[in-house]
């Protein structure tokens, strides 16, 4: 089931009194700086999607295919059960597409507080890509939902750059998995 | 209408009948980062130089708020920018520029994406950008913006840094996966530009 169910109804609210100033674009306030880092380091877990041993999905993108094989191959580690949302509760992450060329990234995980967390796919790269390289960013975006941060070898899916040469979870990625949901 | 217009249609009613804005606006800020995969490398002056519409030295005068595009997967921040000058492309003047996350009001949470660190009002950056439909040039979430001291800003001799961008503008690098721009694509470029401008 999906996560947040108690803080649906603050979210809307909130949704609609904020949605004058987002459309104005005036909402004011922005941070300091956080440090900089060039390359790809391991990186902490991330908070993940997952709710309990479960997490379910929704998907408004065009890449199902690739996301049917992601699927299948973290769930053959058999510790989270992926599988599509059903009833009225938010999913605990929704798939979708965009289309920009002004962005350097492929894929995006987003996490947030209240409803699904997200991930977006940028069709202006992977319309291009291979289908091995389409499956390997599906499979890494997941791999974050499942609270796996970056990986530094290019040989692991979790790699953070599409040069990567898995496209499916290598050592790497299943022993960072272990240690986050057991052998 | 999509799902989450359809929310927030829902949700007027009930903020009629209630009102719980208020208080949420009192709710601290938590912080949370998004994690991207990039099909591009921005990290060297030929690679940046090779993949932008535009490389210029600018200041930032102000920072305007947040903007959401995407069906309000993604969230902007925005800035006013004044060209000092430009390396490559048809910047010029008062323009608006755009970079990934920020703080979001609705959800009350501050958004990284990325390493690039927000830009600061009051300074001045070389930067590399694209031009985006959306109105504004996009600094890009792995592109890290070069802060230039204010005795060097708008000096087109002498630094390290500077050559390396002459060297890296003339000299650009390609990339298999760094597709055209909407610039480069487009019928009009100069329209595109024009809604980026703010003067
Ligand atoms: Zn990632």
């Amino acid at each position: 089931m999906g996560r947040c169910k108690g803080a649906r109804f603050t979210r809307r609210c909130i949704r609609v009194a904020v949605s004058a100033c987002l459309t104005a674009g005036l909402c004011a306030g922005l941070p300091a700086p956080p440090a900089v880092a060039a390359d790809c380091p391991n990186d902490p877990n991330t908070a993940g999607s997952v709710d309990g041993s479960e997490l379910t999905y929704t998907l408004h993108t065009r890449y199902t295919a690739e996301w049917a094989r992601a699927r299948e191959d973290w769930n053959a580690l058999g510790k989270v059960d992926i599988k599509p949302h059903t009833g009225t509760a938010y999913a605990d992450v929704d798939a979708t597409d965009v289309d920009r060329a002004d962005i350097g990234w492929s894929g995006l995980w987003e996490s947030h507080e209240l409803g699904s967390d997200d991930i977006v796919l940028n069709a202006h790269f992977l319309a291009s890509y291979s289908a091995d390289v389409k499956r390997g960013v599906v499979t890494h975006e997941l791999g974050h939902a499942l609270r796996l941060g970056h990986r530094s070898s290019p040989g692991a899916v979790m790699y953070c750059n599409d040069t990567r040469t898995a496209f499916a979870p290598t050592a790497a990625d299943i022993s960072a998995y272990r240690a986050v949901w057991g052998s | 209408m999509s799902p989450r217009t359809g929310t927030i249609a829902l949700a007027t009613a009930l903020v009629a009948a209630g009102g719980c804005a208020a208080a949420w606006f009192e709710v601290p800020y938590g912080s949370t980062h998004y994690h991207p995969t990039y099909a591009v490398r921005l990290d060297t002056p030929g690679l940046a130089a090779g993949w932008a519409d535009d490389v210029f030295i600018g200041k930032v005068t102000a920072r305007e708020g947040v903007r959401r595009t995407d069906g309000d997967r993604l969230l902007w921040t925005t800035y006013r920018v004044e060209v000092q000058s430009a390396l490559k492309g048809k910047v010029s003047g008062s323009v608006r520029v755009a970079q990934e996350g920020g703080d979001d009001p609705l959800r009350r949470q501050r958004i990284v994406v990325g390493e690039a660190p927000a830009l600061l009002p009051g300074r001045t950056y070389l930067l590399a950008t694209r031009v985006a439909p959306d109105g504004w040039h996009t600094a890009p979430s792995n592109f890290l913006p070069l802060d230039l001291a204010p005795d060097k800003a708008g000096s087109d001799s002498g630094t390290d840094s500077s050559a390396a961008w002459r060297e890296g503008v003339s000299h650009p690098v390609s990339q298999r996966d760094a597709h055209p721009s909407a610039v480069s694509r487009a019928a009009d470029p100069a329209a595109l530009y024009a809604r980026a401008r703010l003067d």
